[in-house]
């Protein structure tokens, strides 16, 4: 009778457990660590949860954010849609497509902006419109007094359209912003002027990225 | 069996269908080359392209110079040539026959080839629906007192008018081909044949006109008509040295031995001649409009008002539309306004769309963008047609997972943002700094080319626009050597740079040559690019990384 009455309750324990699963899916999500070593995985989408916001800061100024966008558009891996590769979502207009190949900026879809508001409007379109599954969102070179204008509430209301289409939202700013971020990572490019004379390779394989601040889905830090 | 209807002296019968002034009855010529303006000694060289029957009938021919034909027929008419009024009689001919078969080829500027093989009553014999009505034609034009003779190039028969036919008392039923055969102010000459070259080599000899030809049809015709199936000249002018005078004579060679000594080509003729090449007929479409226009009475002013009518419009084409079996891949967009001006939008789908709903969503929010100067008082709308299931279809590329939601999106984008702010950027083939250009979602032609600029190794991150900044610098070499960003947010002591790169440009033009020294600087921070101009201004122009 007793183990009658635990079989029950571990069925019982399952079925909620599934219920459980199926009603908040994103607290469930077994997710990707970080590596802390440098190099190329940084180009992969993957590394960027799907469905969820995450956050680039570099260590100084806009040490390596570029860099890492050269990355992500000259690597071969990355999945496009419509004829784009990602689209880069620019808060302070600073994309300079000179220092990138022609094919390289033809996989882009680039879309300038004047201020923070404008680039968070920008972004609630693109990540309501469901069609592109990588966004970038660039607010380097805005001021931070715009930035911590922008109402927590509309991050918030980006992460929960991004888990609903699916879409992975990388915002790139100067220091940590997104409340609701689920991954929040550190750049460093260590850039010099001898760095002129080697190949762009050599670079982006310098790259040093580590795991600043994990948080789960109620947004507590975890680490 | 195949038909051919030729229009012969095409450029003038089509330039005098609209002269205004009764010129018909006069000799016209129209010459080669326009002849517009010219006057004088120069005029008088230029080549004679046609001449109407009057002009035929003086004894002078295409060809010749217009001196030589004026000392001939002092009283030629030159007429200019209308090229509109040929692209119409050219669209009236195909329609003509366009209305016998539905199979049609537009073999030269004033012919057209159509195969008879689909159309009922002219199986078999082929010629049951013709030759009995060229008795008639004959018939009628003797009693209007015509020669009746129909020779081809200087034919001297009207066209039969459908009261001639009446008047002779008995229609046949196929007589509607006769009434159709006819082109107000022109003449329309036929020949059929088993293959479309003969047909179209037939048309143009009055002795093999209006009636079923064979290759033995054709063997008393000159041999410059091989001039006719294309290329060839140096071997005519071999043939006529080698004594043959006609077809015929050609037509008697050994095919093997003529493709030997003359090449593929001669082959080919002597094929064609004999009716051994029968070939697919290049079937000619007219292109299909679909453009719409509305005028508004009462000048529209509220945009609810517009976007009502822009719909019924939308409802006409897309009706139109799925009767082809096709979808708009694009919209033009006319709108005409009440004080003058007018403003034109053009919208490309990122995939063909056949429903209402998906074509006036992004037109809608294009509009709601557009800030109009004066009430709408007509508006015109066309679109580009594709097939439905043609577009973004790619062997490697991902689809977008919700096409219709993503013009709608750039739309919106691009009211917020403004035009020139949402696309791919396209580097221009300049040294200027910061020279590129935005190429519009859906685009035509979006791929890239190379251009005169190789790939810096550090990506540059611009300030637009550039700031000015204070620099502390020494003079070196003749350049200002930059020490020390004095103003600013990237101020510090420069630790060490590279530089100076000069560039220039435009100098052939005073008002906007310009000239610059760019130095890349490294601070603490990091590297960064000092731009200096003259006299005396320096420029932040942005970090790399």
């Amino acid at each position: 009778m007793r183990s009658y009455s635990l079989l029950m309750n571990s069925v019982a324990m399952e079925e909620l457990r599934r219920q459980m699963r199926v009603k908040f899916p994103q607290a469930h999500v077994v997710r990707e660590e970080v590596s802390e070593e440098s190099g190329c995985g940084l180009f992969d989408v993957g590394m960027f949860p799907a469905g969820a916001i995450s956050e680039v800061v570099p260590a100084v100024k806009f040490s390596g954010i570029s860099l890492m966008v050269a990355g992500l558009l000259e690597n071969e891996g990355v999945e496009e849609a419509g004829g784009y590769r990602m689209v880069l979502v620019d808060g302070a207009d600073g994309f300079d497509p000179g220092s990138f190949s022609d094919e390289a900026c033809g996989r882009m879809l680039w879309v300038r902006c004047r201020c923070a508001m404008e680039m968070v409007k920008a972004a609630d379109l693109l990540v309501h419109d469901g069609n592109m599954p990588f966004i970038l969102l660039d607010a380097l070179g805005l001021a931070r007094r715009d930035l911590v204008k922008v109402p927590a509430s509309a991050w918030w209301r980006l992460r929960q359209v991004a888990e609903r289409t699916g879409c992975r939202l990388v915002v790139m700013v100067e220091q940590p912003l997104v409340p609701c971020a689920s991954l929040r990572v550190g750049l460093n490019a260590r850039l010099r002027l001898e760095d002129f004379d080697v190949e762009r390779e050599e670079l982006l394989g310098r790259l040093e990225i580590s795991k600043l601040k994990f948080q789960n889905s109620s947004g507590r830090r975890m680490g | 069996m195949f038909a051919c209807l030729w229009i012969p002296d095409f450029p003038v019968m089509a330039a005098l269908r609209g002269a205004t002034e009764d010129r018909p009855h006069v000799p016209c010529a129209v010459l080669a080359g326009g002849g517009d303006g010219m006057v004088g000694k120069v005029r008088d060289k230029l080549p004679i392209l046609a001449l109407n029957r009057e002009a035929w009938l003086s004894g002078i021919a295409p060809g010749w110079a217009l001196g030589r034909a004026l000392v001939r027929c002092p009283g030629l008419r030159v007429i200019e040539r209308d090229l509109e009024a040929e692209a119409g009689l050219r669209e009236e001919l195909f329609l003509l026959a366009e209305s016998i078969s539905a199979d049609v080829e537009m073999a030269a500027e004033d012919a057209v080839v159509m195969d008879l093989a689909g159309v009922r009553g002219w199986g078999g014999g082929g010629s049951g629906l013709l030759q009995p009505a060229v008795a008639f034609r004959e018939t009628a034009c003797c009693q209007r007192g015509d020669p009746g003779s129909h020779c081809a190039g200087t034919c001297q028969c009207r066209p039969l008018a459908a009261g001639c036919v009446a008047e002779s008392g008995s229609r046949l039923p196929q007589s509607r081909v006769f009434d159709a055969l006819h082109l107000d102010g022109a003449e329309v000459c036929w020949a059929m044949a088993g293959t479309p070259d003969l047909a179209h080599l037939a048309v143009r000899f009055a002795e093999t006109q209006e009636r079923v030809v064979s290759s033995a049809d054709l063997g008393g015709l000159p041999l410059g008509v091989l001039g006719a199936l294309g290329g060839g000249g140096r071997t005519l002018e071999l043939l006529g040295m080698w004594g043959l005078g006609s077809l015929g004579d050609f037509m008697k060679l050994p095919r093997q031995g003529v493709a030997e000594r003359l090449g593929p080509e001669a082959g080919r003729w002597h094929d064609v001649l004999h009716g051994k090449v029968c070939r697919l007929l290049r079937l000619h479409r007219l292109p299909e409009s679909f453009a719409q226009e509305m005028d508004f009475e009462e000048p529209l002013g509220e945009m609810d008002r517009l976007i009502f009518s822009l719909k019924r419009m939308l409802y006409t084409l897309s009706g139109r539309l799925a009767v082809r079996h096709l979808a708009a891949g694009s919209v033009e967009l006319k709108l005409f306004l009440e004080r003058g001006g007018e403003l034109v939008r053009s919208l490309r789908f990122p995939e063909p769309q056949t429903g209402v709903e998906g074509m006036l969503a992004p037109l809608q929010t294009m509009l709601e963008a557009v800030r109009l100067e004066s009430a709408v008082v007509r508006v015109e709308l066309d679109a580009e047609t594709t097939f439905a299931m043609a577009g973004q279809r790619e062997w490697f590329g991902k689809n977008l997972p919700q096409p219709e939601r993503w013009a709608e999106t750039v739309a919106k984008l691009e009211a917020m943002l403004g035009s020139g702010r949402v696309g791919v950027p396209v580097r221009e083939d300049t040294f200027r700094v910061d020279a590129f250009r935005v190429k519009g979602v859906g685009e035509v032609g979006v791929g890239w080319k190379p251009t005169l600029h190789g790939d810096c190794v550090l990506p540059l991150r611009r300030f637009r626009p550039v700031r000015e900044v204070a620099v502390a610098h020494e003079v070196g070499g003749g350049f200002p050597v930059p020490l020390a960003i004095l103003s600013g947010t990237m101020k510090g002591e420069i630790l060490g740079r590279r530089g100076p790169f000069l560039s220039s440009g435009a100098w052939w033009d005073a008002a906007v040559a310009w000239q610059r020294l760019e130095w890349d600087v490294e601070l603490r921070d990091g590297v960064g690019r000092l731009a200096f101009e003259r006299p005396e201004r320096w420029w932040l122009e942005g970090w790399y990384g």
